[in-house]
């Protein structure tokens, strides 16, 4: 592992140790609950680092039960999406809706995805494609955030039925964290149930200086 | 003597075991769900932090205030040092020093309510929670007193930061997109500070939910291709698929006894719930008239309740008994959603909408009764409780 695991998150450390007194029989002295409760909180003075990735990605977990390889399962290493740059421009006509509760793309959207589908064919390798997904706010807040995964991976479904390699498409969800439209009524609704495409441009080349 | 009390249990024996205090027989009754009807208690002499803070846990623990002569106990204040009380039915006398006020109060209220309804105390656990300034967009875990009293922030993200739920020995799990713009799951360490990420896949890793036992972590991945429900060690390792269905799942919560998980699947179209082996196998649906649409259950520490949220124009809080001849029927309690179970299994910590803005709310499940905790700015929801 080249990475180490632990994140310090500030120095807020807040004890709550209570003070045992003597007390006469019959009287109770109020302990530490739970046995020692003292917990650091983000509160505290020094800024939040989370530095590097904390898990040894494309190897094995901590306890080195499971290869998490890319495709393993079907799905891209996104490990790295956080540090690519993005165009959301460049799709931004081609965000496709959802019905009420569902995550089939119907047809009259399917154009949409076949349009995208040429543009990041058409962009060569190096260019991959993000899909987010997203939620009206009628669904509770994890089942949205399945079901907002469920609508970009059934549009990544048709994209890489259509021949987008997989390794190409990465999904996110956002569930109903990010509504296009922040009001409450179907007009608002019908705008939110949606999946965004966002372009991932090439990785920067990184000139490595010999140190030794 | 009070109408209604009329199943006789009688617990002096077993609280002799523990306690030199000899309470002698108490009676009592449940109501139609299988719910402890709330014990009528008379409290005097207290006044200020102390009254309203013990009234308020008496009120989440199985007790109603009533009259002195109606009343089961009188429990009045008694001189000593700190916050005490006396109980004259039950030669019961104790007080509580040290710490604040508001501690030693919710020391003595869960003392007075381990001792009268042999239940898990909860006025001195703590609550878990999503905060932020709207109703959408980025927010922070907090963790605050199960009454949202001392509530301070566990993350500084920055980013979408979503269901906390609590593990052993001080430890909250929880999904950030921190890490690499998308959800994560993470272990974070409140004693040191420490975090990891425990589940760091393709795609999504959210909802996080920690055994009873402490063991083993069920969570939806959507790596497969789909989001499923799957199962791995504390720190990530020994991960497991539990369903393969094309649709999403959500929301897993565990049995008691740590053998069982039960989310919510839209395999059939509409969201259902289902139980699976957490060792593995078939999917089950649990089969519950009267209600559609659901999601976010939670069992009841005592095994004995599902509540979940029913989302039927509306999401609405609902309950069903796991055992006896209510299995299958559900009980709709208040408009609300993502309700969690107390360590009693009586009180339950659930999320209102108030204007558009998350508001955490106490439930009594049998009365129905509810408080809102209103020291907690913001827009707050998603509440994992302690237990």
């Amino acid at each position: 592992m080249k990475t180490q695991n632990l994140f310090v998150i500030g120095f807020g450390t807040l004890l709550v140790v209570l003070t045992g007194c003597k007390s006469p029989e019959r009287f109770t002295s109020l302990g530490t609950p739970g046995g020692g409760s003292s917990f650091a909180s983000g509160s505290g003075s020094k800024p939040l680092d989370l530095g590097t990735p904390p898990l040894e990605l494309n190897g094995k977990t901590t306890s080195g039960e499971e290869v998490i390889g890319v495709n393993a399962y079907g799905l891209s290493d996104d490990s790295d999406l956080a540090n690519r740059d993005m165009d959301r421009s460049a799709f931004a006509a081609d965000t496709v809706y959802f019905g009420y509760d569902l995550a089939s793309v119907k047809a009259d959207e399917a154009t949409k995805v076949a349009r995208v589908l040429e543009a990041v064919k058409a962009r060569g390798t190096g260019y991959d494609l993000l899909i987010e997904g997203h939620a009206d706010e009628r669904g509770t807040e994890e089942y949205n955030r399945a079901l907002g995964e469920r609508r970009a991976l059934a549009i990544r479904e048709l994209l890489t039925k259509s021949g987008l390699e997989g390794t190409r498409v990465f999904t996110r969800t956002f569930g109903k964290d990010q509504p296009a439209v922040a009001s409450h009524d179907e007009a608002a609704y019908s705008q939110n149930r949606r999946g965004e495409f966002v372009l991932v441009l090439p990785k920067k080349l990184i000139t490595t200086q010999n140190t030794k | 003597m009070i109408k209604g009390f009329c199943l006789l249990v009688v617990v002096s024996g077993i609280l002799r075991a523990a306690d030199p205090i000899d309470l002698g027989p108490i009676t009592r009754s449940v109501d139609s769900l299988g719910f402890m009807k709330p014990i009528p208690v008379n409290v005097t002499g207290f006044s200020g932090e102390v009254d309203s803070v013990l009234r308020n846990d008496l009120a989440f623990m199985g007790f109603e205030f009533v009259s002195a002569d109606k009343a089961l106990f009188q429990i009045q204040k008694n001189s000593a040092a700190g916050v005490g009380a006396s109980i004259t039915q039950l030669q019961y006398n104790k007080a509580f020093t040290g710490g604040s006020t508001r501690q030693q109060t919710h020391a003595l209220a869960d003392d007075i309510a381990k001792t009268i309804t042999l239940k898990p105390g909860i006025a001195q656990t703590r609550i878990a929670f999503k905060t932020r300034p709207r109703s959408y967009g980025a927010g922070e875990i907090s963790i605050s007193d199960y009454d949202g009293f001392n509530a301070m922030p566990v993350t500084r993200d920055g980013a979408i930061c979503a269901a906390p739920a609590w593990g052993g020995n001080n430890t909250l799990f929880y999904m950030t997109h921190k890490l690499s713009g998308k959800p994560d799951i993470l272990s974070h360490n409140l004693a040191s500070g420490a975090r990891k990420a425990i589940a760091r896949h393709p795609g999504m890793n959210s909802s996080a939910s920690v055994s009873p036992d402490g063991r083993r972590v069920a969570m939806i991945l959507s790596k497969s291709g789909s989001p499923d429900l799957w199962v791995s060690d504390l720190d990530g390792g020994n991960l497991k698929q539990l369903t393969t269905t094309k649709e999403d799942e959500s929301s897993p919560c565990w049995s008691p006894d740590s053998t069982k998980i039960c989310f919510a699947s839209r395999d059939s179209g509409r969201s259902r719930l289902y139980t699976v082996s957490a060792s593995g196998g078939r999917m089950q649906p649990l089969s519950i008239a009267g209600v559609s649409n659901l999601s976010e259950p939670d069992w009841s520490p005592d095994g004995k309740f599902l509540i979940f949220t029913a989302n039927m124009g509306g999401f609405r809080i609902c309950v069903m008994p796991m055992e006896g001849p209510l299995r299958g029927t559900a009980t709709t309690l208040v408009d609300g959603e993502d309700p969690v179970w107390a360590p009693n299994s009586r009180a339950v910590m659930f999320v209102k909408n108030v204007n558009n803005r998350h508001v955490l709310s106490l439930l009594d499940v049998p009365s129905k009764k509810t408080k809102d905790l209103g020291t907690i700015k913001g827009d707050a929801s998603q509440p994992s409780w302690a237990r």
